[in-house]
Formats: C-alpha cells, structure tokens, sequence
C-alpha cells in the first residue's frame, strides 16, 4: 500500500501554524524558567513559603482550574466543528470557551480583592511577590487570548480554518501556563 | 479518546492532585507526584487539544522531553 507523502505531518507546519506554535514555546521557556526560579527559591526559605503558601485558599485555584480545562474542552469542540464546516455549532462552543475565560476573570478578581484586603500585595513577601508576578502575567495573557476568541466570534464566517486554529491554540496556551502554576503556588509549598 | 473523554481525565487528575496534597502534605515525594499528576495534565491539553498529535515527531519528542526536564528539575531542586 502506498502513503502519500502529502499527508505526513511535517516539521514546518504543526497543527494551527509554526508562528503560533514558536509562540507558545517562548511562553512555556518563560513561565519554566520563572517557576523553577520560584521553586529554588522557595529552598532557601522553606518555612516562609509554607506559611504564605497557606494564606491561599486553593479552592480559588481549584474553581479557576475547572473554568479554564472547561473553557479549553469548549475551544477544542470548537475548533473540530470549525473543521467539520458546522460554524452554528463552532459559534456555540466558542462562545462557551469565552464564558469560561470570563469565569476565570471573575473568581481572579475575587481572589484578588481577598488578598488585598488581608494585604497580601506584591512585595509583602517572597511567595506573595512570585504569587503576583505570575498570576497577573498569566491574566494578561487570558485577556488578550479573550480579545482573540472575540475577534474569531465577530470573523467566524470568513476566517481561515488555520487562522481559527491558531487562535485555539493561544488559548489553550493560556490552559497549559495555569496547570503549571496551579499545583506550584497552591499545592506544594 | 475524544475531547470529552480527555477533558474528564483532566478533570479527575485535579481531583487527585488536590485530594494528595490536602491528604498527605507532609510526604517527600507529594511534590513529584503532584508535579507529575501537572505534566501528564499539561501533555494531554498539549496532544489531544491543541492536536499535537498530529504534529511531526520532533514536535512531539520535543514537548515530552522537555516537560519531563522541567519535572525532574522540579524534583530536585524542590524544598
């Protein structure tokens, strides 16, 4: 039997496009590199960490946890509908992947005003500084990948099959920088 | 195993994770295993989500290989 050569995967162009893809990898080199600083760290300071590390209530990051693998299940259905030429379904699940992101935002902010309030700020100690430094750039990241799931909701007609891929694959990005810095900041210390 | 199957696991995952460390914080080994329960987690989004596998071996290679130096650095560098 013979493999058409066409249809192996090829090195230049993984799934959603190569930019995208270098993308995601800068980010994970950067968020790695800032954990295992967090993590070495935290080795001189055991104690210190422990103890703040405690002032957090993980249920806030155990919710945040289901709103975005939620959120990402919803992109990825979106996306197969997009390739199976279903938009009206694509359009439901990506608007599902939205509210999950908004979820997300919502129970951060929260979080956020309950640390503030018990001053908890940025600064007040080394894990509380590394908390603020990496939850808020990955908030960054949520928003801007939510601008994206908008601008792919307002194209959904006439965007590019590999264009609304890689707008999935940002936000799923988003998904593998939390399942990283959930366990480090709410589980470990 | 489709996305729904997949988004399931991830969720169980979660629960084991968080069930091991509120259950036994004071085990040496909670780190690594918490770790390691994120690195299965994070390669599921990455291969059934993001349709990695559908990516040329070296992306894959790439993404395993790393992940498990990002764990085994965790490991030891860990308090």
């Amino acid at each position: 039997m013979e493999t058409d050569a066409t249809s192996r995967p090829r090195l230049l162009e993984p799934p959603g496009g190569f930019f995208i893809w270098m993308l995601v990898v800068l980010e994970l080199v950067t968020f790695g590199v800032a954990l295992i600083a967090l993590v070495v760290s935290a080795r001189n300071d055991p104690e210190t960490y422990h103890q703040s590390r405690l002032l957090l209530d993980p249920r806030y990051g155990i919710a945040n946890t289901v709103f975005l693998l939620t959120s990402g299940y919803f992109m990825a259905e979106s996306v197969r509908h997009f390739h199976q030429a279903d938009r009206s379904r694509a359009r439901r699940r990506l608007w599902l992947a939205i509210a999950g992101g908004l979820a997300f935002l919502g129970l951060k902010g929260v979080e956020y005003a309950d640390k503030i309030a018990h001053d908890h700020t940025l600064g007040s100690d080394p894990f509380f500084t590394w908390y603020w430094l990496l939850t808020v750039f990955h908030l960054m990241h949520v928003l801007v990948g939510l601008v994206i799931l908008g601008c792919m909701l307002r194209q959904l007609a006439t965007i590019k099959g590999d264009d609304f891929e890689a707008g999935g694959i940002f936000w799923h990005m988003c998904d593998l920088i939390w399942l990283l810095l959930f366990p480090i900041l709410y589980l470990i210390f | 195993m489709n996305h729904l199957a997949t988004y399931l696991v991830l969720l169980a995952l979660t629960a084991v994770s968080v069930f091991a460390a509120e259950r036994f914080p004071q085990l040496d080994l909670l780190p690594l295993a918490v770790m390691a329960l994120a690195t299965t987690k994070f390669l599921l989004v990455a291969f059934r989500f993001m349709e990695m596998r559908r990516g040329h071996l070296a992306w894959k290679v790439g993404l395993i290989g790393c992940s498990t130096l990002f764990l085994v650095f965790l490991a030891v560098t860990s308090p």
